[in-house]
C-alpha cells in the first residue's frame, strides 16, 4: 500500500527546478499534499544551501579514537562491576559484623570501657577485677579487624 | 544537494562485489572514515537545524558516532547504518531538548530570566523561522525535503509509523507555510 502520494518527489524536484509539466500542475490543482510540498520546497533549499558551518568538522580519526577509549573505558568498567558488587558486599559483611558483636556483648564492652576511668583503675588495684570477657569475644575482634584492615588496604590500593 | 540517505559509494561496491550478501564483520578504521565523510556533514546540518546551536551540533554529531560504532555495525548492511545513524542523532537530539527545558525550568525558578534557547545562536534568518517550528516537524521537513528520505525512512528515524508520517509531514509543511507567511516569505519570495 502506498502512503504518499506518488507525484510528492516529481512534485518536489518540479518546484525546486521551477519546472512544471502539464501533468504536475495538473495533479498540484488537486492534491493537498503535494500543495504543501510544493509551497516550503524553494525555502527548504534555500535553507540547505545556507551553510551554516563556521568550523569544520571533528575529523574522523579523532572520532574513531574518542569511540575507541570509550568503548575500552565502558569494558574495563563492565569487567570491574564484579568487584565492585562485591566490595560493597565485603563492607556491608564487614560493617555488620562488627555491628552484630558489639550487639552481643554490649554490657561487657561498656563495662570493658568504663574500666578505664579512675575509679575502676583503683578498684581493680584493690583486687576487685572486672568481669570477664569470653574469648570468643575476643576472637571475633580479632577477625573482624583483620577483615576491616584488609578492606580499608585493597580499597586505598584499588584507588591508587 | 547531497542526498546522504542514499547509499556511500564505497559500500555499495563492496556490496555488488560479495553478491549483495553481507559478510559479519565489524566496521574497520579505514571503512569508518570513509563512512564518515560520506555522513557526517549532512547529519551536522541535521542536527543543527534541529538544535539551532553548533556547539551542541559538534557535540551530537561525535556522540552519534560514539553510539554508532559501540553498536559495532555490519557493514554490509548500509540501510541500517543510516537509518542507525539519523535515528541515533534524532533521539539524542530530542534528548539535548529535554535537558535544555528542563534547565530553562530551573533556570526560571532560581531567577526570572527567560532564556530562548534555539535563539542563541542563530545567525541566519533561515534558521530564525525554521526555528519556529517544533523540533519533530523540523525533522520532518529536513529529511523529507533535504535528505529526500522515504516516508518509511523518515518513520524509523523519528520512531513513528511510516503511515503517520504522511499527515504530520503535510502538518509540517502546513505550519511551515503559514510562518513563512506571518514572515512575509510567501512561496514566490523564496523561489
Amino acid at each position: 500500500m502506498n502512503d504518499h502520494c506518488r507525484y510528492e518527489h516529481d512534485v518536489m524536484h518540479a518546484a525546486r527546478e521551477s519546472r512544471w509539466t502539464e501533468v504536475l500542475q495538473g495533479h498540484l490543482a488537486s492534491c493537498e499534499d503535494c500543495q504543501a510540498a510544493a509551497a516550503v520546497t524553494g525555502f527548504m533549499e534555500n535553507l540547505s544551501e545556507d551553510n551554516a558551518r563556521v568550523r569544520p568538522l571533528p575529523s574522523a580519526s579523532a572520532v574513531w579514537l574518542k569511540a575507541q577509549l570509550l568503548r575500552d573505558t565502558l569494558a574495563a568498567e563492565r569487567v570491574a562491576r564484579p568487584f565492585t558488587v562485591f566490595q560493597w558486599l565485603a563492607y556491608f559483611v564487614v560493617a555488620s559484623g562488627w555491628a552484630g558483636l558489639m550487639t552481643w556483648k554490649w554490657d561487657v564492652v561498656r563495662q570493658w570501657m568504663l574500666s578505664f576511668t579512675p575509679a575502676h583503675v583503683i578498684q581493680s588495684a584493690s583486687g576487685l577485677t572486672a568481669p570477664s570477657i569470653p574469648l570468643a569475644f575476643y576472637a571475633g575482634i580479632v577477625v573482624l579487624a583483620s577483615l576491616t584492615m584488609f578492606l580499608a588496604l585493597h580499597t586505598i590500593l584499588a584507588e591508587e | 544537494m547531497i542526498n546522504a540517505m542514499a547509499l556511500p559509494g564505497h559500500l555499495m561496491a563492496s556490496r555488488e562485489a560479495s553478491g549483495g550478501r553481507a559478510p559479519q564483520k565489524p566496521m574497520n578504521e579505514a571503512q569508518f572514515e570513509a563512512f564518515y565523510r560520506s555522513t557526517a556533514g549532512s547529519l551536522w546540518s541535521y542536527i543543527y537545524r534541529l538544535t539551532g546551536n553548533a556547539a551542541a551540533s559538534d557535540d551530537l554529531l561525535q556522540k552519534t558516532f560514539f553510539r554508532f560504532l559501540r553498536a559495532n555495525p555490519n557493514v554490509e548492511s548500509d540501510e541500517h547504518m543510516r537509518r542507525y545513524l539519523f535515528r541515533t542523532a534524532t533521539n539524542l537530539a530530542m534528548d539535548h531538548f529535554r535537558e535544555a527545558k528542563r534547565e530553562r525550568v530551573e533556570e526560571q525558578a532560581a531567577a526570572t530570566i527567560t532564556v530562548d534557547y534555539p535563539a542563541r545562536e542563530l545567525k541566519h534568518d533561515f534558521q530564525r523561522v525554521f526555528s519556529e517550528l517544533k523540533p519533530q516537524e523540523r525533522a520532518l521537513l529536513w529529511l523529507a525535503h533535504v535528505e529526500e528520505a522515504s516516508h518509511d525512512e523518515i518513520g524509523q528515524a523519528l520512531g513513528v509509523k511510516s503511515k503517520s508520517v504522511r499527515v504530520l509531514l503535510f502538518r509540517a509543511r502546513r505550519r511551515l507555510a503559514d510562518v513563512l507567511k506571518n514572515h512575509g516569505l510567501g512561496p514566490e519570495v523564496v523561489r
